[in-house]
């Protein structure tokens, strides 16, 4: 049976310079990589800093699971990402 | 994992110094405004106390789970550790030995030879309990018990745990021996009636149908050599005959009844120990059932209590009892005896053809029951076997 594979064009690119990543699975959870700390937590918000700004996840009743310097996940129901540009970092 | 809240402003700046510091969180929780809930492990917990003492924030320890609960469990109780591995060291010690010696008979139980007598000779070669299960030489108690009694054909002994097994099988009986050429007869060992004759050497001196008492002469042990000569052998065969076994009870078929006459006196005493004080005095009625209780007074630690005893009187009354359930019973009761009588000189030869049982008032108020079994059985038997029976 012929296997089929993700194209090369749609694969995760090389994260080299360690940008923070969001990567929501459903509704219900979400994995922040590569945060710079917390800045704000509460059942409707999670914001935390990145290398360009900050960035938010949005939803209800929002706990934050597997809690490290690097990377957290963020759990409840979720229901937007918002993404904050400072000018000031380039 | 350890559960702490912590209260405060600015908690999302503590998680942050916390996470610098190495702490890491399973599961955080907003808990009010100003509070938060924080799953984290002994180390991360070390870190947060130490930022809240810092910071002067409050914090508290709602619960501890998992390897850190077992820790602080072994740190309050650090006898436990050395008491469970005394304990292992005394299970070891203790399923190092034999505790106990059982002696098990297989087959039939040997008539000269009881339990006692096997376990004596097991403890006079120094085989005891509490002794080590190592030096139990098991062949050698096989040998050594097989050669101390003839009674034995078998003996086997192995250790099972803490358990010494020895089992012991009696020795079959040797059959009769005879010589073939030794004239003997066989004759009736019980009174009946003939039903078939099958000799296998001797001449068959009796034919179905006929009645024989005991000792009447059923195979005679003779072989014609010739038309005028004869010799003698030993007689064998198989004569089968109708025999009876019977049976006999008797029981009173009036029974013993109370009738309570109503009347009833009651008597109370203080009585501590010996000494005993009278309340209330009561004689008993000539025929009465009497009752006693007490009633602790002084409690568990003073025996101090109040006896009372109750006089009922009643009368006895003759009652007839019912004449067809005693029938029944007597039945049951005779028929299951002989059947075990039968059942214990050897089912195999005996057979069951019929049985009655039959009923007599012998005096006032007494039933007498006979129960006959008619069983077809081998009655040929030598004289020996006869002298031997009585």
């Amino acid at each position: 049976m012929k296997r089929s594979r993700t194209p090369k064009q749609l694969s995760w690119a090389e994260n080299t310079a360690r940008e923070t990543r969001v990567t929501a699975v459903g509704g219900a959870r979400a994995l922040v990589e590569n945060h710079l700390g917390l800045l704000d937590y509460a059942p409707e918000r999670v914001r935390v800093r990145c290398r360009r700004g900050a960035v938010s996840v949005c939803g209800q009743g929002l706990t934050l699971r597997e809690v490290r310097r690097d990377a957290l996940i963020v759990a409840g129901r979720i229901e937007r990402l918002e993404i904050e540009h400072d000018p000031a970092a380039g | 994992m350890i559960r702490l809240r912590v209260e405060g402003l600015m908690l999302e700046r503590l998680l942050a110094r916390a996470m610098e510091q190495g702490a890491t969180f399973a599961r955080v929780e907003r808990d009010g405004e100003r509070a938060l809930t924080l799953d984290t492990s002994g180390r991360g917990a070390r870190v947060v106390r130490a930022l809240c003492e810092r910071h002067a924030l409050r914090v508290e320890e709602v619960r501890v789970t998992g390897l850190d609960a077992f820790k602080r469990f072994c740190l309050r109780r650090w006898t436990l550790l050395p008491g469970a591995m005394l304990g292992a060291a005394l299970l070891c010690l203790y399923l190092q030995r034999i505790w106990i010696v059982d002696i098990s008979f297989v087959g039939e139980r040997p008539a000269g030879s009881s339990e006692a007598d096997v376990r004596a000779m097991v403890a006079e070669m120094g085989v005891r309990p509490g002794m080590l299960a190592r030096d139990v030489d098991t062949d050698r108690l096989e040998l050594t018990l097989s050669a101390r009694s003839e009674e034995f054909s078998f003996v086997g002994a192995r250790v099972q745990g803490v358990r010494l097994l020895v089992e012991v099988a009696p020795s079959l009986e040797a059959p009769d021996v005879y010589e073939i050429d030794a004239a003997r007869d066989l004759v009736a060992a019980c009174d009946g009636v003939i039903v078939s004759v099958n000799a296998e050497s001797g001449v068959a001196a009796v034919e179905p149908g006929d009645t024989v008492r005991r000792g009447d002469v059923l195979i005679r042990g003779e072989e014609r050599v010739s038309s005028e000569e004869t010799r003698g052998v030993a007689a064998r065969g198989e004569v089968v005959a109708r025999t009876w076994v019977e049976a006999e009870a008797a029981v009173s078929t009036v029974r013993m009844e109370r009738v309570y006459t109503g009347r009833v006196r009651t008597g109370s005493v203080l009585k501590l120990l010996s000494w005993q004080f009278p309340l209330s005095p009561a004689e008993p009625f000539p025929v009465c059932e009497t009752t006693v209780e007490h009633l602790p007074v002084g409690g568990v630690f003073l025996p101090l209590m109040i006896e009372r005893t109750m006089y009922t009187e009643y009368e006895l009354r003759a009652v007839e009892r019912d004449v067809e359930a005693l029938k029944a019973a007597l039945s049951e009761h005779l028929f299951t005896i002989l059947e075990a009588n039968i059942a214990a000189e050897g089912a195999n030869s005996l057979q069951i053809v019929d049985k009655w049982i039959d009923y007599s008032m012998i005096e006032e108020g007494r039933l007498r029951a006979r129960a006959v079994l008619e069983v077809h059985r081998d009655i040929a038997a030598t004289r020996e076997a006869l002298a031997r029976e009585g």
